[in-house]
């Protein structure tokens, strides 16, 4: 398009608009200082502190005679603070546009018709241009003038230097948040450890947030959920690591390269399934099939048992994949040493392979339990959050899998909306409890792995 | 500055350069000159250290973390780590072994220097492009579609490409290391004759395995040996013609001869 | 030596029992069994997915319908209305998470695989603070969700008193797929060659321009799979957000107000009413848009792979 193309000329060689952009700086930055000493003398009033609004005016008109000097003296830098503050501000202006819109179109008991949306979208669409027109001509502008600036070498040095720090900054964030995950779950816990006990906590067997039930005493032992924390966990890897083992070593030894693939695609989904599908699933269909065991007690069909089914199959992917990397990094050659002396395929697999692999494995189970100690939603759905000790629910010891039981995440998931006080900080305490025990267990797992990769 | 070749225009000297790679020194007492708007070669035996010395010059060995330097190279007089690096690259341009041209198209490969130096009007890159590409005899083969990614030529091609990329920042003096050991001999032909035309505007200083090729296509040729302590230095330099028909030293002698090396 | 036979006769025993091979048939039937027993674990889980998938399909699609996509949740013990400002709420929440997490990570990715090695190797301070954040990383990858809950609520809900508001929900997220933005991310620009660093420098560019015009734009593909890989993650995920976000089925107004995702949705009907066949419908839904995400992942990488090593 000619147009734009002498558009675009003219401003590659125009020096006039940096020199009015200088200009307005200068010119905003002479409004600022003003509104200052008018309100430090008491001559209009603005709702803030005098020497407050003095400081502010003088370091904002500082800010824009700054630029305003850049801008004169075709500084790359006032460029770049310019263009970002214009982006910001077209970017918040749409955010409350799109807010705004989806308020009209969504938030009705029922959303708005095709006719009528389109009619909005109209509105909406000429109000966007109206409202982004403005900064988004500055910023077209002043992007297309870039050849009138320039830069020293000395700025494009301490632009590499930001950016390095900046980048630093950015990598720090996530020991910067495990820091914090630390302080404020510690702080919050220290009330129960202070009025509590941990005594009482990590040895108590009852739990009976007082306040609830309506007695005078209150117990607030997490013995009960560290019970069935441990049993469901148990019981997943008692299911899951059959079906996880048997399924990595078919996909790493034997399978074909075609259903190889679908299986891979298979695990890809099952480890996709959201957590609460896995609970209803627990409630909906396993439930009635635990309820249809005839065995004295079983009344309910949520317990140990259902939990135990259903954490073995979200922990199936985990400890599947990663087995199988284990078994695929064992190097061919010695394969090829054990085919030779006459061993049969499975023999191989057996004596040669697994053991070879057996450190990738460890990490597999222990990742697998780190996996199901953390999961919280779909547990409650389906262990049945009492919170008395699990126990047989007839003579057969055996039959404890059919007792109902909490686990510690079910138990801060439960509570924490209502709780306070003592209460909450126990549950918080019991956070920081979860948070360190599966630090360390996936430190040692990470270690694991990565000693199976130097050696 | 006091120079070894006598008359003509010196563009590169080096004088008492060491280079260490932590504690081990990779190069020994390196006191070279390279003349203006001609072809120096670099031989010697593997491991002696011409590579080293090339990426010496551009100071692209400043990206391995454990490398230190001792004495002075000079570009047209002045010391080279006084000057600002990113400038230093846009004079000393650099060819690599392998070719390695980018994931983008063969116009945007081209152009890349002149932008990432400032160059933004598109008038301006094109004609950069289109002389690029011929100067590196690659234009009539890919004139009709600069869109094309730089990936899908030949490896001859893709070379010639990198050459192109490297004469679009304009510098002064092109350091080529083993241009042509990647690729066939009709594409190595090519290449030659491409570096044959670009002394006339550029020095050029090339690393070379192949001796042939240092003896028939080179000006000045400098060759390198190692020491007992694996040190590379310089056993001699000078016009081609002299080294190969009447060299100084005994060992340039039985290198160039292939009693060794 | 009490051995009954002698060393010779015992060698040759021996000899005679490898020579016979008379166990090859034993083994190769233990084989069989176990590989018979393996092929079963294998097709039980995919017969579990299936299982699971299917009966949420059947269960669920029934209840899908216009009305059920439009109309906004009504709560009450049956379970009124459909999930429309569900629906808008996990988009709210996916774009602003990842408007925080990616920046962040990404460039925490960048100065990990760029910056790290250079140069800064000689301060040992800066060495230090690279060995913390990249523990940072590893510790943080671990963290069960329920934690970023518990955390998002004490620092984000309580103590800046943002309360129950998608602001928290989102700072809350943006913990939880950090690790996973910044593991995807450090993995392509790993995977781009030195070489066009080397080439980008030869010719006199700097760093950050090598940084973005060389290498950003050769790692996108992975850099996509992680943010998409994200997105499956917060759409995923209810006990983080059960705890920071509340659980209004009104349309946040801004960032500030409460809201409910459609995972919360799921668990909220499951738990607080007896409507199970939207429960199921909104799973469903859930697992198609897994679904897609999933073939999204896949095709692109494809496509990126066929465009980088040229058309």
């Amino acid at each position: 398009m000619k147009t734009t193309q002498k558009i675009q000329q003219k401003l590659k060689n125009n020096f006039l608009f940096p020199k009015f952009l200088a200009l307005f700086s200068l010119f905003i930055s002479a409004v600022f200082l003003v509104i200052g000493f008018l309100s430090f003398f008491s001559i209009i009033d603005l709702s803030i502190n005098k020497l407050l609004a003095l400081i502010t005016s003088v370091i904002l008109s500082a800010a824009f005679f700054f630029l305003a000097k850049g801008f004169y003296t075709l500084q790359n830098w006032a460029r770049t603070t310019l263009l970002s503050i214009l982006l910001l501000v077209i970017l918040v202006l749409l955010v409350k546009i799109i807010f705004e819109f989806s308020s009209i179109v969504f938030a009705g008991k029922q959303v708005l018709s095709i006719g009528e949306i389109l009619k909005y979208i109209g509105e909406y669409f000429l109000r966007t241009i109206l409202y982004i027109s403005i900064p988004g001509i500055l910023f077209y502008f002043l992007y297309e003038c870039d050849e009138v600036f320039s830069e020293t070498p000395k700025q494009r040095h301490m632009f590499d230097y930001t950016v390095k720090n900046f980048l630093l900054g950015t990598a720090l964030s996530s020991i910067l948040i495990v820091i914090f995950i630390f302080i404020f779950t510690f702080q919050e816990s220290e009330l129960a450890i202070s009025e509590i006990g941990l005594n009482e906590l990590l040895t108590g067997t009852i739990w009976r947030p007082g306040a609830i039930i309506g007695t005078g005493e209150s117990h607030f032992g997490l013995v009960p959920m560290i019970i069935g924390s441990i049993y469901s966990t148990i019981g997943a890897i008692i299911i899951g690591i059959p079906l996880s083992f048997g399924t990595a070593i078919l996909l790493a030894e034997i399978a074909p390269h075609s259903i190889r693939t679908i299986f891979r695609t298979a695990i890809e989904l099952l480890s996709g399934i959201p957590s609460v599908v896995y609970g209803l699933f627990g409630m909906v269909v396993i439930a009635p099939l635990i309820r249809m065991i005839p065995i004295e007690g079983n009344t309910t069909g949520f317990g140990i048992l259902n939990a135990s089914i259903i954490l073995s199959i979200m922990i199936l992917p985990t400890v599947t994949n990663i087995t199988e990397d284990a078994i695929r990094a064992v190097p061919q050659s010695y394969r090829e040493a054990s085919y030779a002396l006459g061993a049969t395929h499975w023999q191989t697999i057996k004596d040669v392979v697994l053991p070879a692999a057996n450190s990738g494995i460890i990490a597999a189970v222990i990742l697998g339990i780190s996996r199901a100690l953390g999961e919280t939603m779909a547990l409650i759905m389906v262990i049945g959050n009492s919170i008395a000790i699990p126990s047989p629910i007839n003579d057969n010891p055996l039959s404890i899998i059919f007792s109902t039981a909490r686990t510690l995440t079910g138990n801060i998931a439960v509570e924490i909306n209502y709780a306070s006080g003592a209460h909450r900080s126990a549950l918080f305490f019991t956070g920081v409890l979860l948070f360190l025990f599966l630090l360390i267990i996936n430190r040692l797992a990470n270690h694991i792995m990565k000693e199976k990769k130097t050696s | 500055m006091p120079s070894l070749l006598s008359k003509e225009n010196l563009k590169i000297t080096a004088q008492k350069f060491n280079l260490f790679y932590g504690d081990f020194q990779a190069l020994k007492d390196i006191n070279v000159d390279i003349p203006e708007n001609a072809i120096t070669s670099i031989i010697g035996p593997s491991g002696c250290g011409k590579s080293t010395f090339l990426r010496s010059i551009n100071r692209m060995n400043e990206l391995i973390p454990s490398v230190k330097t001792d004495g002075g190279i000079y570009l047209d007089d002045e010391d080279i780590y006084t000057q600002d690096v990113v400038e230093l690259r846009k004079r000393v341009g650099m060819v690599f072994q392998r070719p390695n041209p980018f994931p983008k198209s063969i116009f945007d490969n081209v152009a890349y220097g002149p932008r990432a130096h400032g160059l933004k009007n598109k008038a301006v890159l094109e004609e950069i492009v289109e002389k690029s590409l011929t100067d590196s005899a690659l234009w009539d083969e890919v004139k009709d579609n600069l869109n094309k990614s730089g990936l899908a030529l030949s490896g001859g091609q893709q070379q010639r490409l990198c050459i192109a990329r490297a004469l679009a920042v304009e510098p002064e003096v092109i350091l080529m290391d083993e241009p042509a050991s990647a690729l066939d001999p009709i594409a190595t032909l090519k290449i030659e004759e491409l570096i044959q035309n670009l002394k006339k505007e550029y020095t050029i200083v090339i690393v070379t395995h192949n001796m042939q090729q240092a003896a028939r296509a080179s000006d000045y040729t400098m060759v390198f040996n190692m020491h007992p302590d694996r040190s590379g230095y310089i056993i001699e330099y000078g016009k081609t013609s002299q080294i190969f028909t009447n060299p100084q030293e005994k060992i340039t002698e039985d290198y160039i001869s292939g009693r060794f090396g | 030596m009490n051995n009954s036979l002698t060393k010779q006769q015992r060698m040759a025993a021996a000899r005679d029992k490898i020579n016979h091979k008379p166990n090859i048939r034993k083994r190769r039937l233990i084989q069989s069994l176990a590989f018979t027993f393996l092929w079963i674990m294998g097709f039980t889980a995919i017969a579990v997915l299936i299982w699971i998938v299917g009966y949420v399909f059947v269960k669920g699609f029934p209840a899908i319908n216009m009305e059920f996509l439009t109309t906004r949740p009504a709560g009450g013990f049956d379970g009124e209305g459909g999930i429309s400002t569900t629906i808008v709420t996990t988009v709210y929440l996916v774009i602003f998470t990842l408007a925080i997490a990616a920046p962040l990570g990404i460039g925490a990715a960048i100065y990990f695989v760029e910056y790290a090695n250079e140069g800064q190797a000689r301060n040992k301070i800066v060495r230090w603070l690279i060995k913390a954040a990249r523990t940072g990383v590893e510790i943080l990858a671990g963290v069960p969700s329920i934690i970023f809950g518990l955390f998002g609520f004490a620092i984000f809900v309580s103590y800046l008193k943002l309360g129950f508001s998608l602001l928290s929900a989102g700072l809350s997220g943006a913990c939880l797929v950090l690790p996973v933005i910044i593991r995807t991310t450090e993995e392509a620009l790993l995977a781009v060659p030195e070489s066009y660093r080397e080439g980008s420098l030869g010719l006199g560019a700097t760093k950050w321009q090598t940084v973005t015009g060389v290498v950003l734009p050769a790692a996108i593909p992975g850099i996509v799979t992680g943010i998409v890989l994200s997105v499956g993650r917060i759409i995923s995920e209810t006990a983080i957000f059960w705890v920071t976000l509340g659980g209004s089925y009104r349309l946040p107004q801004n960032l500030m107000s409460s809201g409910r995702t459609l995972a919360l949705h799921v668990y909220m009907l499951a738990t607080e009413t007896r409507a199970f066949d939207k429960a199921m419908g909104t799973s469903a839904i859930l697992i198609i848009i897994i679904i897609i995400l999933n073939l999204a992942i896949n095709l692109s990488s494809k496509y990126f792979q066929k465009r980088l090593s040229g058309k």
